[in-house]
């Protein structure tokens, strides 16, 4: 609490109103911003009794009186904030969960892969379920507790492929190597932490911290990891732009998120220029994969061959090519949806996009209407790394290859990806559980403030107030 | 009295009709309530703060903290659109039954 500005501050009878509210409000998040707004009120109250004639002592007092019995107040607004669970996403995520660990069961050859999902999901669901339980603001407030190592780890990974094979054994080597390769999963959630510091900055901000997506993104490409790059990269934008659109920077909507979009851009062009020709030749695979300069595209090609011959409903016969490539011995290749379609009918696949319209239709109705501006980042953050994973795992199981994701969120095989996964889960579900009780602060503004709407000056002696009203 | 049971409109009505106007902090819109009701509506801050926290859980109004003079933050309050929506609704619903009043206690018959 402020003591040292209000002029009340050691009125005994203020203080005593305080923690006798203060004691029926259970959630210490909630505590001290809702007594802070009371205690204000009293002080408002006090100044204006003081200013009508009374002494500050006796002004205090009377402005205790009018703030009613400190224990219903206390009681009524522990019961408005409480953190509450978001049951139906709970149960979504469970279902999916459930569905995934099902299917994989069918799909995947051997007990050793189905047993490493299975692992994977315990110790998801387990990390799932402490996050959900734990403060994300406190995240968000020590961020170097976390960020940093992470940051640190993220660079340190750029010398993994010198270590490898020269320093380090081989299964420590194949754990630098492909293990970590999921840390990078949660750079945008650093980058959100970052931007949730920004609130009240200007465009020059927004400009600069659009230009960070860009080494940021780039971290993951160092492996070389596209994929990744590419999520994250997906994911930051996604951030920086929902909180230009949420008027979380200075100077208008329009001009934010041109200064968030701009610089990302003009870097895009930049390498597009340099790179050209290069990059043609990249992307000119993915409509035209023999075209590909990797002789990777049989892959594709192989794809859209057996998904032509694949009906809505029931079953295809595949080649032996395509069975070895997409349901290889005792590994997952990362067609497990195809491999299902095979089976099944091309419904599957038909069900894995809708699966992803829903997650993006929630996202826009329902984070949409979180009180915490820091929480709707950091549930945007998570869950359009979700739509972005399952988007290029989708592209690839329908042979358009942008990039490559190696799992479906939670349903596919893929250890990492599930894992990190159900840690993103365990966010968003923190950030509904705290929605309540979290408060995001005073934007710092580096502008004049404004000029007040309504100025009520109280005459002495109890002859009533003046009231000076800015009309719109 | 029984305090208008059935009546619509009520206190969060004239709390989202004084945000329709401007954002506002708790003190500003009980001194605003009471000024411009002359002294009829004089609300206790026990009522206001669980009211308003109420109304901002049904998103009808969302809230911020400024930093105000002498290195104070203050939390204001202001409409949003559902808010917004919300408060046409409960001023047609109490026009109606302000009218509706009104006839009775003016003893005109009924579907004149």
């Amino acid at each position: 609490m402020c003591w040292e500005v209000n002029p009340v501050e050691r009125n005994g009878s203020v203080q005593a109103w305080l923690e006798t509210a203060g004691a029926q409000i259970r959630w210490r998040r909630a505590r001290r911003a809702l007594l802070r707004e009371l205690e204000d009120h009293i002080a408002d109250q006090a100044r204006d009794f003081e200013a009508l004639g009374d002494g500050a002592g006796a002004a205090a007092e009377r402005a205790v009186a009018e703030m009613g019995d400190p224990t219903e107040v206390g009681k009524e607004l522990d019961r408005l904030h409480r953190p509450r669970t978001n049951w139906s996403l709970l149960i979504a995520v469970l279902a999916v969960l459930g569905l995934g660990i099902a299917a994989m069961t069918l799909c995947l050859d051997g007990e050793y892969l189905l047993r490493r999902q299975l692992v994977a999901m315990g110790v998801g669901l387990a990390a799932m379920a402490a996050l959900w339980g734990a403060d994300y603001s406190f995240f968000l407030r020590r961020l170097w507790l976390w960020g940093a190592p992470l940051l640190a780890f993220c660079v340190l990974t750029l010398c993994f492929p010198l270590w490898r094979g020269a320093v380090t054994p081989g299964r420590l080597s194949a754990f630098l190597g492909r293990g970590t390769f999921y840390v990078y999963l949660f750079l945008p959630l650093l980058y959100t932490a970052l931007v949730c510091r920004l609130r009240g900055r200007g465009r020059l901000t927004a400009a600069l911290a659009s230009l960070l997506i860009v080494p940021l993104a780039l971290l993951p490409m160092s492996r070389p990891d596209f994929s990744t790059a590419l999520i994250c990269g997906a994911s930051m934008l996604a951030v920086l732009t929902a909180a230009a659109w949420a008027g979380w920077f200075q100077g208008g909507r329009t001009a934010c998120l041109a200064c968030a979009w701009g610089p990302v851009l003009g870097t895009a062009a930049a390498v597009l220029l340099r790179y050209g020709q290069y990059l043609v030749s990249r992307l000119t695979p993915i409509f035209r994969p023999e075209a590909d300069p990797l002789g990777k595209g049989w892959q594709a090609l192989l794809v859209r061959g057996a998904l032509e011959r694949m009906p809505l409903l029931g079953g295809t016969a595949l080649t032996q090519t395509e069975a070895q490539f997409f349901h290889p011995q005792g590994w997952s290749n990362g067609f497990d949806l195809l491999w299902l379609a095979a089976r099944w009918g091309t419904w599957v696949l038909l069900a894995a996009g809708m699966l992803l319209a829903v997650l993006a239709l929630w996202a826009a109705l329902r984070v949409r209407k979180l009180k915490s501006g820091t929480g709707k980042l950091l549930c945007w953050a998570c869950t359009s790394i979700l739509l972005v994973q399952g988007a290029g795992y989708l592209s690839t199981n329908l042979g358009w290859r942008l990039f490559g994701a190696e799992a479906f969120p939670l349903l596919t095989y893929g250890p990492g990806y599930l894992l990190a996964d159900l840690v993103l889960v365990g966010i968003v579900l923190s950030v509904f559980r705290m929605d309540a009780l979290v408060r995001d602060g005073a934007a710092e503004r580096r502008t004049k403030a404004a000029m007040p709407g309504e100025v009520i000056i109280p005459l002495p002696f109890d002859r009533g107030k003046i009231r000076i009203e800015r009309l719109k | 009295m029984s305090k208008e049971k059935g009546a619509p409109g009520g206190t969060g009505m004239l709390l989202l009709s004084l945000l329709a106007r401007r954002d506002m902090y708790g003190y500003e819109m009980i001194e605003a309530l009471r000024l411009r009701s002359n002294h009829v509506f004089d609300l206790k801050a026990g009522t206001l703060y669980p009211l308003l926290h109420a109304l901002e859980e049904q998103r009808w109004v969302a809230s911020y903290d400024e930093t105000a003079g002498g290195g104070r933050v203050r939390r204001y309050y202001h409409l949003t659109a559902d808010g917004r929506n919300a408060l046409r609704e409960k001023e047609a619903e109490w026009a109606a039954y302000a009218e509706a009043v009104g006839r009775v206690l003016g003893g005109e018959p009924c579907g004149t």
